[in-house]
């Protein structure tokens, strides 16, 4: 018992007291009983709570588990089939490759840009260099070349631009000779190693044909160059004959004088010709047009002439059976009465008998040059439009020692660039001040932009325009020019761009000489 | 309340208690949440057979068979309804992950055909 509470008995309590006190004991122990039976209530029921709380863990725990056993599963499973289809992709697209180049008709290898190993060679190859693909296969590249130097410029620009298109180098065959080709080179990866496609074309032959005729061209230039020093001498070449022809021929008078010229017939020349002459006519300039496709006439058709008694014609002029002022024929009714200026054709003779004359005895060269300039004083003319003969003959050739302006025309197909490429090579070394190249018949708009710059690339001269296919320019039959016919056509579109550089360079021409 | 998406769609019959997806499930978390209210709400209406149908779903990430899993929780709190997932064997994860869904709803039935 506590001695020091107020209430406890003192040693001499009475009786009453101490019964007092042992009361308030007892009571006291109640309480305390119950406080202790409360205190075991309520953690029975935090214990039970807390049971209850575990076990939602328990169960929210595993839950959670599951969920990222799962989630991890189903990762692994997406992934695995990801991989598989990612992988018979790759196989397939890598076996499809394999499949176009082996069906590419040109020759097509991969050298592998680590050690320059050539990693991939189709059939043409092996026919380009005239060995088996799987001895060519695993060679170091470098030895396929003619000389090891040759690679050089081409991977210096591949360096550069990313990119190599049309360069011309030498090859080995496995026999040791030389092939030239035509090669372009893009990067790619290959079995995942960075590589270098190698599209080829084999241009030998070109390249033989282009070195005979640079003999060819410096040999006429040799004559030319003598003829000029003394016009006396007599020599002939082939059919035509070149003793009058000296070098007053080749100064230029007042008039433009423009070829148009292809490598190949059927190019649509003269169609062009006739409508940039309408063109130039229509806008006010004195034109001329000469056929001097003496083998092939056709001009006068598309100026109105067709079955029409030509009269007087080029040939006629070449065989000395006319005088120059009669050769002439005014077509600008042709045009219709908005003419503001005039058009002259000088047609070439359909009479088989003329041609046969001219074709086998030649005519005087000098004649034939003379005709471009004393036509032009004669007539006045501001532009001279002269429509060759396709191919690099004789004729082409002189002609374009006395003209301004040279009009290639080409169509966008590889025998039509290797051709003009020729031309253009002579043009520059015949000294023809500007060589233009207008394409015709690019097959669709979507590629005109890139018909346009690989010409520009290749050739290294301006295009004037990219004309396109059409049928209907093709059918026409009018009876005035296309251009004037349907002058919203694409094809007059284009031809407008040419005649516009055409009056453009005349007016010039007119400014500095007149 | 059903999702159309260029890439996927969820959609909701209430009439025979069906929840249709279709197309592939590129989504990630959040991107989850329209799909997983609409799953939640189909669960919530406590019908008797609640149907699951996967036959046109392509792709599943996991974010999405997450997505699948809460939802099946979500059935499993109420435990009032039969949920049926129906899954096609053209699709070679439906297999191998669905029967997943098992481990969390013992009860849940499986149709893959």
């Amino acid at each position: 018992m506590n001695l020091d509470d107020p209430a406890a008995p003192g040693p001499d309590a009475s009786r009453a007291e101490l019964l007092a006190a042992g009361e308030v004991l007892r009571r006291r122990v109640r309480e305390l009983e119950q406080e202790r039976r409360d205190l075991e209530l309520m953690l029975e029921t935090s214990a039970a709570h807390a049971d209850n709380i575990s076990e939602t863990l328990e169960s929210e725990r595993n839950d959670l588990a599951t969920m990222l056993e799962m989630t991890t599963e189903h990762a692994d499973t997406v992934e695995d089939e990801l991989h598989e289809r990612a992988t018979a992709t790759l196989l397939r697209s890598a076996k499809e490759l394999r499949m176009i180049l082996e069906a590419t008709p040109a020759p097509v290898m991969i050298v592998r840009q680590a050690d320059g190993e050539l990693v991939y060679a189709n059939r043409m190859v092996g026919a380009l260099l005239q060995a088996e693909v799987h001895d060519l296969v695993g060679k170091q590249v470098l030895d396929l070349y003619y000389e090891a130097a040759d690679r050089q410029p081409l991977m210096r620009a591949l360096d550069a631009e990313g990119s190599v298109d049309h360069h011309e180098v030498r090859f080995r065959r496995a026999d040791g000779s030389m092939v030239w080709v035509d090669i372009s080179l893009r990067l790619l990866e290959f079995n995942d190693q960075s590589a270098i496609l190698s599209a080829m074309h084999d241009i030998t032959d070109r390249r033989a044909a282009e070195e005979r005729l640079q003999g060819q061209v410096e040999a006429l230039r040799l004559e030319l160059e003598e003829t000029s020093k003394d016009s006396a001498l007599a020599r002939s070449t082939g059919t035509t004959r070149f003793e009058n022809l000296d070098a007053a021929v080749v100064q230029r008078g007042n008039t433009e004088i423009v070829a148009v010229h292809s490598f190949r017939g059927g190019n649509g020349k003269s169609s062009l010709t006739a409508n940039v002459a309408a063109l130039l006519a229509m806008a006010g300039q004195r034109v001329g047009v000469i056929d001097a496709d003496i083998q092939s006439p056709g001009l006068h058709l598309l100026l109105g002439h067709a079955g029409v008694q030509l009269g007087r014609t080029l040939d006629d002029y070449l065989l000395g059976n006319c005088p120059l002022d009669q050769l002439a024929v005014d077509v600008t009714a042709h045009l219709g009465p908005q003419a503001a200026g005039r058009l002259f054709l000088v047609p070439a003779s359909l009479n088989p008998g003329t041609m046969a004359q001219v074709l086998s005895q030649g005519y005087d060269a000098q004649r034939l040059t003379n005709t471009f300039h004393e036509l032009g004083e004669a007539l006045g003319l501001d532009t001279l439009l002269i429509d060759t003969h396709p191919g690099l003959n004789e004729e082409a050739l002189l002609t374009m020692r006395s003209v301004h302006t040279l009009i290639v025309v080409l169509r966008p197909d590889k025998q039509d660039f290797e051709g003009t490429g020729v031309t253009v090579q002579v043009a520059r070394q015949l000294e023809v001040p500007r060589v233009l190249l207008v394409v015709n018949q690019a097959p669709t708009a979507g590629q005109f932009q890139t018909v346009r710059a690989r010409a520009q690339k290749t050739f290294d001269s301006e295009v004037l325009a990219v004309i396109p296919h059409s049928a209907e320019f093709m059918a026409f039959d009018g009876d005035v020019p296309f251009v004037l016919r349907h002058p919203q056509h694409p094809v007059s579109v284009a031809l407008q761009h040419v005649a516009l550089a055409m009056k453009g360079k005349a007016v010039q021409g007119s400014a500095a000489t007149r | 309340m059903d999702i159309l998406h260029e890439d996927y769609q969820v959609q909701y019959d209430e009439a025979t208690a069906t929840v249709r997806c279709s197309g592939s499930f590129r989504l990630h978390g959040d991107e989850y949440k329209p799909v997983l209210d609409l799953l939640t709400h189909a669960a919530d209406a406590k019908p008797a057979m609640l149907t699951l149908d996967v036959r046109e779903l392509q792709f599943l990430n996991s974010s999405g068979i997450n997505t699948l899993s809460k939802f099946v929780l979500q059935v499993r709190k109420h435990d009032t309804s039969q949920v049926v997932v129906q899954g096609s064997t053209r699709y070679p994860w439906q297999e191998k992950s669905l029967k997943n869904l098992q481990r969390l709803l013992p009860a849940l039935k499986l149709d893959i055909v």
